[in-house]
């Protein structure tokens, strides 16, 4: 239980208690009680004596509130006072725990941002830098398979030529050899010919036979 | 009888000429015979025959010949024009005949005795010869070794 509602109860009880006194008191001014015996007797006042009682019962009896009503405030401006200076020190604390309490949320919530922006700000590096070996990886084999790929070309030309080339070497000779062939003149290279292939034709004609 | 066919007679259609003359020939000679037989005279003049044909009759040991010895000779022709190998050699111009009878003379001395040959000629050989027999070929013309030589001519075109 909080200092301020301990307090409250207090100046509660205090309060209820000075209000049962005042009805109490202006219960007996209102309804004087009547007196206690066997058979009352009335007792004979005088007039003035009796104005005189009242006038003096008024008097105490304003005296007694006016100390009460007195009491009352100065207990009031006292339990007052007292609770502005705890509400005071109250909502100062409040206010201090709430402000620490923000302040080291704050602090943790800094320190997390640090240390996940840290780590992303790694990661980034980290991914950037594996980005840029596989980019370059990816530019090195394009640029073999390319290379390969013009020598390949290259070669496939050059390789084209010397058939056209040789084609064209061909068509010539033939174009040119080919009238007025002497056989007489080719006589003995042929059987020269014959010679040197003598054993693959016997073989050739037995093999068959 | 082991025939020994003259050089000049080298491919089937030769040896079918030749039983063809010899045929005529024998029928000559038969009828020569029955006329000397029943006292008629015969004809003295021979009919004509070819230089293969009188060759042929000349290589007979009979200088001359009876119609058996005829039908003896068509007969061995046949059983050589069947049995013989058969040679297609194919030359860069159409052979004269000494070119074929060398040829067909080089066959017959260093493959086999009993050998015909067919020639033909493919001017795009250039040079040479491509010779068949049966189903293999055996392609020695200058067409085909300038083809192989393909990539040594440009090895030297480059070198040049």
């Amino acid at each position: 239980m909080d200092i301020l509602q301990i307090i409250l109860g207090i100046n509660l009880l205090v309060i209820g208690i000075l209000l049962t006194i005042a009805i109490q008191h202006a219960y007996a001014h209102f309804r004087p009680p009547q007196p206690k015996g066997k058979g009352t007797q009335p007792v004979h006042i005088s007039p003035e004596a009796k104005q005189r009682l009242i006038e003096n019962a008024e008097h105490n009896f304003e005296h007694v509130l006016d100390q009460t009503a007195t009491d009352l405030q100065h207990d009031l401006s006292s339990t007052a006072s007292q609770l502005s200076k705890l509400l005071d020190k109250l909502g100062t604390d409040i206010v201090e725990h709430e402000v620490a309490r923000y302040r080291a949320e704050l602090d943790e919530l800094k320190k997390h941002l640090e240390a996940v922006s840290g780590g992303t700000e790694k990661e980034f590096a980290e991914q950037r830098r594996a980005l840029a070996e596989k980019l370059e990886a990816d530019l090195d084999s394009e640029k073999q398979q390319a290379v390969q790929e013009i020598l390949a070309e290259k070669q496939r030309l050059l390789n084209q030529v010397d058939t056209k080339l040789g084609d064209a070497v061909m068509a010539f000779l033939v174009d040119t050899l080919q009238h007025n062939v002497d056989l007489g003149a080719q006589m003995p290279y042929l059987i020269s010919t014959l010679d040197e292939h003598k054993a693959e034709l016997k073989k050739g004609i037995s093999s068959e036979a | 009888m082991k025939l020994k066919l003259v050089d000049s007679i080298s491919s089937p259609q030769d040896v079918r000429s030749l039983i063809q003359e010899l045929h005529e020939y024998g029928g000559w000679l038969a009828h020569n015979e029955i006329k000397e037989r029943v006292g008629v005279e015969g004809s003295k003049e021979r009919p004509t025959m070819s230089p293969n044909a009188k060759k042929t009759l000349e290589s007979l040991d009979n200088a001359n010949p009876t119609t058996a010895d005829l039908d003896a000779l068509v007969a061995e022709l046949k059983r050589y024009e069947q049995s013989a190998d058969h040679l297609t050699i194919t030359l860069a111009a159409p052979p004269t005949g000494a070119v074929k009878s060398e040829l067909v003379a080089w066959c017959r001395q260093n493959i086999t005795d009993e050998l015909l040959v067919n020639f033909s000629f493919n001017s795009t050989l250039m040079g040479g010869m491509v010779v068949r027999h049966g189903s293999r070929l055996y392609d020695w013309s200058w067409r085909r070794q300038i083809l192989a030589s393909r990539g040594n001519f440009m090895e030297k075109l480059k070198s040049v």
